[in-house]
């Protein structure tokens, strides 16, 4: 039952990174959506399974990708961010106004 | 072979990450797992070791586990209030400037991570303890208001440890 109730807000999240990727015109914005958007829907589908699979070997190497996703997914995000504000492409520019 | 002798625990934790999600213990998986940590081991020095053992002070496992519960409480609640800036598209980023008191790379590392993986903040760039972040409150004393929150919420817990 509860893994049923992550998997449902995982698509909750899933959908509203869509959304946003798609409502921001500015690339800060939408790097900040779907490189966060993305992270916390990983994670809680992670975390329904590990709920399914309950105490067993196959959680431990949920845990583990779990685990790894947390310390790998903000680097990509912090180079695009890093090389955008490099570039100088400014903050307040907003595309679609 | 006389790195890896002195840093036998960098091997032994790969061996067992690898057996723990490879889950075979055929003779082919110990010689693959085998030469992958070898190789793993001396790329790493240098980078997390050297002659004097580690370069890092490493989190203790209370302190991980601490650490892990504040960030996925973290990260949970401001990714519902991220939801609702979405549906009401108020979405203006701007640029803070953080000083860090931690001096530790790691600390530093970790937090600027632990920023990112936070929605609604990104680190762009870090300079010696200072890091820039791109954060999305508009209101009037934005810089403050994100300097505190990330000293509150994060920074506090490398400055108890010490």
């Amino acid at each position: 039952m509860i893994y049923r109730i992550l998997l449902f807000i995982s698509w909750v999240y899933i959908i509203f990174g869509m959304i946003g990727i798609f409502r921001f015109s500015n690339i800060y914005s939408r790097l900040l959506t779907s490189s966060k958007i993305d992270t916390v829907a990983a994670m809680t589908i992670l975390i329904a399974l590990i709920f399914k699979c309950g105490f067993s070997v196959f959680s431990i190497r949920l845990i583990l990708i779990l685990i790894f996703i947390i310390i790998t997914s903000p680097i990509s995000s912090h180079v695009i961010a890093r090389s955008a504000y490099l570039n100088g492409i400014s903050i307040k520019k907003e595309v679609g106004k | 072979m006389k790195n890896i002798r002195k840093n036998y625990k960098l091997f032994i934790v790969l061996m067992i990450f690898w057996f723990l999600l490879t889950f075979s213990l055929s003779l082919s998986n110990f010689i693959t797992g085998f030469i992958i940590c070898i190789i793993v081991t001396r790329a790493s020095y240098g980078i997390l070791y050297d002659e004097k053992g580690f370069k890092f002070k490493i989190l203790g496992i209370l302190d991980s586990i601490k650490y892990f519960l504040i960030l996925f409480i973290e990260i949970y609640k401001s990714s519902f209030s991220y939801i609702f800036r979405i549906i009401k598209k108020d979405c203006e980023p701007f640029i803070a400037e953080v000083e860090l008191e931690v001096s530790d790379p790691l600390a530093i590392t970790i937090i600027s991570n632990s920023i990112t993986l936070t929605p609604g903040t990104l680190t762009v760039d870090v300079d010696g303890s200072k890091l820039t972040v791109i954060t999305l409150k508009d209101c009037g004393d934005c810089a403050v208001l994100v300097n505190k929150e990330i000293k509150e919420k994060f920074e506090k817990l490398f400055i108890e440890r010490g």
